[in-house]
């Protein structure tokens, strides 16, 4: 299959550059596939990644669609920029309605897997229905191949690439998967590329496992076109120049995203014991130093990205021997299954970590589900012979890896583990539910609001259940003159705004970040590669959207795309029946920190919260009683279609 | 890695000042905790203090 060219609205064809002009859909009841070309003019609206993964769902999922079942709609879209060779643009985002949460779904990974897709010449693939028996994706270029997965179910994910490959027979093929986990419907199984990538969270992996497709296997042979070559090889050979200079940058390459155990647990926010304390006596053995120096053997990277911030990590203890296939863990998975379960042993988290990695489940919502029932256990709730034996204790090292397999092949107590820690408490009652952290029934990721009140903000608004990278942290902006507020000016984000600040400073520094990162997803770009985690400036951005697309665009455009797919989310979910008052945080943040260096301190004020949220609504033409989106808002975003969607 | 520094400043002096006296440029320090106890950069430093500083975290 040649080039595409992508037909805008009043005949006027234009060549695809940046995006390939093609999507993939597949029908797994029907076994059939075919492609459609939806034109510039869609592209240049929806951008690629959440936005395009939000148009199939609004279109095609009727409310009330179980997320497990046929009617679900399973998409994975590859960012605008994706596959081109600019620096730390190559992600990825799978969307379907999330059985975990019952919102839109939406979980972005890098590695190799999106720019793949669209070397093979296809922007997104598009999954409807359910096979009667296991399946494999097959995408060669334009060849596309429904091929029989009876053989590769149960196996872990480490096995079923071999194997794919072998099948293949060719070693350059990219596979993105699900493991045993997302076999046996666990709601927060998560979808794998190259092992060590994921699409983590909101459970899109039990949606793949429900359609009993096990794996979508990728090569493509074409370079993705592009309007200027040179000036993105330019960019990114500015990134890589500058890179040592750029302390964030830097830090995640050096230490990667462990760097932060240490610092929190000072402060006294580092989650521990399911979040009973900020102070974790270990946190020093789990953290980024501790990792470097012991079992870190290699730092690698995604495509084109010269940051390099994965861990690769390797043990050989014969207790705890770990695959450095697997990569290492990241500051998240050190924290929920580490100090939030009070285990400070690092090489044991390796091995969980690279247990969830074969097995395909999400380190922070297994992590949380865990620490959520070590709390049941030590409160009564639950007892030994609910765990079959097992001591669901904090701090047990024995109980941490049979609890993983448990959850992951849903035997036991793991059976009830794997709806997830809420729905898990509904079942057990007895108050189970002081227990509980989570936003829209997702678990709340590592990072401790009360420190950072924007955290509140995101996991609160976030479209898809508690989520930490809905928007930029409070600190990459506290500080005059530091590169992360010096990164936002663009945007209109000028004075430095306090971590703890919650007045309309904040909202109005979360409301344009929000927007600013739901468009990094519809683009591709990694959070750790651009302001105001990291080093590429938002003019350099633009000027890479032009140079790969042509477009001749601005700033102004992409940022009104970030807020065109958050209303899309938003839209959904109310038509799944969710509105403002879903929109809360776990009430351990309206407490004091208990323990440490914060113990009295902290505490959120209800009130104070309640005033951000209604100036939120009002400041997005969102109804403040409501949560919805006005008409007019909808219009003015180009969305007035979606009130003529059947109910 | 842990570094120990002693280093004198003028009364009322902010950690931001202390920041910038050791040659740390602006945003790489995320986190300071003075005695234990977590400060912004406006804070002033008490005499005879421990400042502990962390780097810039963001999101993990």
């Amino acid at each position: 299959m040649g080039r595409t060219a992508g037909t805008e609205r009043g005949g006027v064809v234009r060549m695809a550059k940046g995006y390939v002009g093609k999507i993939l859909q597949v029908d797994l009841t029907d076994q059939r596939v075919w492609s459609e070309e939806p034109g510039d003019a869609f592209y240049r609206t929806y951008l690629g990644g959440p936005g395009i993964g939000l148009y199939y769902l609004l279109k095609e999922v009727r409310p009330g669609a179980d997320p497990l079942s046929p009617d679900n709609l399973l998409a994975f879209v590859a960012g605008t920029l994706a596959g081109t060779p600019g620096p730390a643009v190559c992600r990825y985002t799978v969307c379907a309605r999330s059985p975990l949460t019952g919102t839109a779904g939406k979980s972005e990974a890098g590695g190799w897997w999106g720019p793949e897709l669209k070397m093979a010449g296809w922007d997104a693939v598009v999954i409807r229905g359910r096979s009667s028996r296991p399946v494999y994706l097959w995408i060669d270029d334009a060849r596309v191949e429904i091929r029989d997965a009876s053989h590769l179910w149960g196996k872990t994910t480490g096995e079923v690439q071999e194997l794919i490959r072998q099948e293949l027979n060719s070693k350059d093929v990219r596979v993105a998967q699900i493991g045993p986990a997302g076999e046996n419907l666990v709601r927060y199984a998560n979808i794998t590329n190259e092992l060590a990538h994921f699409n983590g969270r909101n459970g899109m992996g039990a949606v793949m496992g429900s359609k009993k497709l096990r794996a979508i296997a990728v090569r493509g042979s074409k370079r993705v076109e592009v309007e200027d070559l040179p000036a993105i090889a330019a960019t990114t050979r500015w990134v890589a120049q500058n890179l040592k200079d750029h302390p964030l940058a830097w830090g995640l390459h050096w230490d990667g995203t462990p760097a932060g155990v240490v610092g929190l647990n000072s402060a006294g926010a580092l989650p521990t014991n399911n979040w009973s304390s900020g102070v974790f006596e270990r946190a020093a053995d789990i953290g980024g130093a501790a990792l470097t120096s012991t079992i870190l053997v290699d730092r690698k990277g995604c495509f084109s990205c010269p940051i390099r911030c994965k861990r690769v990590v390797e043990v050989k203890s014969d207790r705890f021997r770990v695959d450095p296939r697997y990569g290492g863990p990241e500051y998240e998975t050190l924290v929920a299954l580490g100090s939030n379960c009070g285990i400070g042993n690092l090489e044991l988290l390796a091995k969980a970590n690279e247990t969830c990695n074969a097995l395909g489940l999400d380190t922070i919502s297994v992590g949380m589900t865990l620490s959520f029932a070590m709390d049941c256990f030590e409160n009564g709730i639950i007892e030994e012979r609910d765990t079959g034996g097992l001591k669901l204790t904090f701090g047990n090292e024995d109980v941490l890896l049979p609890a993983i397999e448990m959850v992951a092949r849903r035997d036991g107590l793991g059976a009830l583990l794997a709806e997830g820690s809420l729905r898990a408490s509904l079942a057990l009652g007895r108050g189970s539910e002081r227990f509980l952290r989570h936003a829209k029934g997702q678990e709340v990721p590592m990072h401790d609001p009360r420190v950072k009140t924007g955290l509140a903000l995101q996991y609160a608004l976030s479209g898809y259940g508690a989520d930490h990278w809905v928007a930029q942290h409070d600190p990459l902006y506290a500080q005059a003159g530091s590169p992360g507020l010096l990164g936002l000016a663009p945007l209109g984000i000028l004075e430095p705004v306090p971590p703890l600040d919650l007045s309309w400073r904040k909202v109005r520094a979360f409301y344009y970040t929000q927007m600013l990162t739901m468009a990094y997803d519809m683009l591709g770009v990694c959070v750790f590669g651009a302001v105001a985690r990291s080093i590429l400036p938002l003019d350099k951005l633009v000027d890479l959207v032009n140079a790969a697309t042509g477009w001749r665009t601005g700033l102004w455009e992409i940022m009104k795309a970030g807020e065109r797919a958050t209303n899309m989310f938003r839209v959904f979910n109310a038509r799944q029946g969710f509105d403002r008052r879903d929109d809360v945080i776990p009430g351990l943040f309206y407490e004091p920190f208990k323990t440490g260096p914060l113990e009295g301190k902290g505490a959120m004020d209800p009130g104070e919260f309640a005033r951000a949220l209604d100036l939120y609504y009002r400041m997005a033409g969102w109804d403040a009683t409501t949560g919805k989106p006005s008409d007019s808002k909808l219009a003015e975003l180009g969305l007035g279609w979606v009130a003529d969607l059947p109910a | 890695m842990r570094h120990l520094v002693e280093v004198c400043v003028e009364d009322g002096a902010t950690l931001a000042s202390v920041q910038e006296r050791l040659g740390i440029p602006r945003g790489e320090v995320g986190l300071f905790v003075v005695n234990r106890q977590l400060l912004n950069e406006d804070a002033p430093v008490p005499d005879g203090s421990i400042v502990d500083l962390y780097p810039m975290f963001g999101g993990g």
